[in-house]
């Protein structure tokens, strides 16, 4: 019996299995293959396995290779969507010497190198510096490493939101620093990057974005979901609900909701407060500064997406909106 | 036998078998992720995204036919990310959205029509989770264990939750007086043996 039925849903499957196949042609699949291998992932030589003390953090390799940051995509292009503020020692506020064992090598005034081994652990302390000073500590330390800051919602603030590394780095060269159970990470799992740990001697060169606090009224370029732990809508209940009410709830919060996104036919587009109904229904919330949250809202409790007019994910976004920010 | 996520696999082999993921699921993720967003861009991003996710925790990858719903477990959270308005464009995708675009113009069928229009509004009118729940049947053609573990819930909650999606799905092609195709004529309500 279940079966009509799930027969009739499945006649209005907007595209097909084979479709897709189609689509994806051999070469167009065996280029993306190809990119998706150079990333560095787990393949360290078995003999290191035996002597590195503990290899699976050794050996962890960064999110994303070169050509992420070669194409020039916006800043907050991520592979690794790094969503929660670590406690402990990931605060780069707080962080802890970790005794006597690893001396700091140096206490710059931007950053932190920390020694471990045959490693250098770098975590931020200025997130305001400029990107020029980073670089110049790092060159201190022989090392080519182009370091950014991107403003981020809260929970964001101090990991590191993208990561790449140039042709020829060996696993090992450079790695995440990650704090286990200590947050909700969008992609799956619950640990967090909090630093990156760069071999002693390392001569590739690597890029890395950190998330910093945002200035007030400056527009976020990495955030979290809007309700996570830590974040301006935690606990709030707006999907389905009406936008009148959940303007209500956010303004107890002191959070202002400065636009808006509603589907015109395919098209996600920006409405301004006054321009969307009251009676209308929230049917998401992205973090957009501190303080604001934009609202993607419509007629009914949930986007209709059937499937021949599905809606798309909404156009601008804190990241791509106004394209100021994100463009290098 | 699963491999140990201690034990270090020898590039070639981490290659070779990532190859054989991907050849055997690259289609279906492209075609999951092309069927809930009608932007290629973000359907090209999902599918690298994915993958390259796969790649990097090949070792979390279960062997065999379970490869795919760990597959469409992922997917489901890029795309849900990508719903949420956090946007990652991926440099992986290359020119594979463009393609898509232009390749899709041709293939995307027009608005359903007849028929057809009306069980995409009745569906159209459920929750969320109960699309995804049906689609995830109807689309993905996922068995309950399968669809158990791309949700991250038990067997027994898929079977209730697929019971009480059906019958909703079943009143609402009722309210749409959906004509319900010949080829498989039945009063909506009455596949689940009773009326709204």
């Amino acid at each position: 019996m279940n079966h009509d039925i799930d027969r009739l849903v499945g006649r209005i499957a907007p595209v097909t299995d084979d479709t897709a196949a189609d689509l994806l042609t051999d070469d167009t699949a065996a280029d993306l293959a190809g990119r998706i291998m150079l990333a560095p992932a787990d393949t360290a030589e078995p003999a290191d396995t035996a002597a590195v003390p503990a290899p699976r953090r050794a050996r962890r390799r960064l999110a994303i290779g070169l050509p992420l940051l070669a194409t020039g995509v916006a800043a907050a292009t991520v592979a690794a969507v790094l969503v929660a503020r670590p406690g402990g020692s990931g605060d780069p506020g707080g962080h802890a010497p970790s005794g006597g064992a690893h001396p700091r090598v140096q206490l710059a005034a931007a950053l932190t190198f920390t020694r471990k081994g045959h490693y250098i652990d770098v975590r931020i302390r200025d997130p305001y510096a400029d990107p020029a000073r980073y670089r110049k500590e790092f060159a201190a330390h022989g090392l080519d490493v182009d370091l950014k800051l991107v403003p981020s919602s809260p929970t964001v603030v101090g990991t590191v939101v993208m990561e790449g590394t140039s042709e020829g780095t060996r696993p090992g060269d450079v790695s995440e620093i990650r704090v286990k159970g200590a947050c909700e990470v969008a992609s799956g799992g619950d640990d967090c990057t909090v630093g990156v740990r760069i071999r002693i001697g390392y001569t590739g060169s690597a890029q890395i974005v950190f998330g910093r606090a945002a200035r007030p009224g400056e527009q976020y370029q990495s955030s979290n979901r809007a309700d996570a732990r830590g974040e301006a809508m935690h606990g709030m209940v707006f999907r389905k609900r009406p936008v009148s009410e959940v303007l209500a709830a956010l303004k107890q919060r002191h959070i202002t909701v400065p636009e808006y996104r509603v589907m015109v036919g395919n098209e996600s587009v920006a409405r301004y407060p006054g321009q969307v109904p009251g009676n209308w229904y929230v049917h998401d919330a992205v973090l957009w500064a501190p303080g604001q949250v934009v609202l993607f809202a419509g007629p009914k409790p949930t986007e209709d997406d059937r499937p021949a007019s599905p809606p798309t994910a909404p156009a601008p976004t804190p990241t791509a909106g106004s394209g100021a920010p994100s463009a290098p | 036998m699963p491999p140990s996520p201690e034990a270090p696999r020898p590039p070639d082999e981490r290659r070779h078998r990532f190859e054989s993921v991907y050849a055997a699921h690259r289609a279906r993720i492209l075609g999951y992720a092309l069927r809930r967003t009608a932007d290629p861009q973000d359907a090209a991003d999902v599918l690298a995204e994915t993958f390259l996710i796969a790649w990097r925790r090949l070792d979390d990858v279960p062997p065999g036919d379970a490869a795919k719903p760990w597959l469409y477990g992922v997917a489901r959270r890029v795309l849900a990310n990508h719903h949420r308005g956090e946007r990652r464009r991926s440099a992986l995708v290359g020119d594979l959205a463009g393609r898509l675009r232009t390749d899709l113009a041709a293939h995307r069928p027009a608005a359903p029509e007849g028929d057809l229009a009306a069980i995409a509004a009745a569906f159209g009118e459920l929750s969320d989770d109960d699309r995804e729940l049906l689609a995830l049947v109807g689309w993905e053609g996922l068995d309950r264990a399968e669809i158990a573990a791309v949700l991250g819930c038990s067997r027994n909650a898929v079977r209730i939750r697929l019971h009480r999606a059906r019958r909703r799905l079943a009143r609402a092609l009722d309210r749409h007086e959906a004509p319900v195709p010949h080829a498989h004529a039945l009063p909506a309500a009455a596949i689940n043996g009773e009326r709204a």
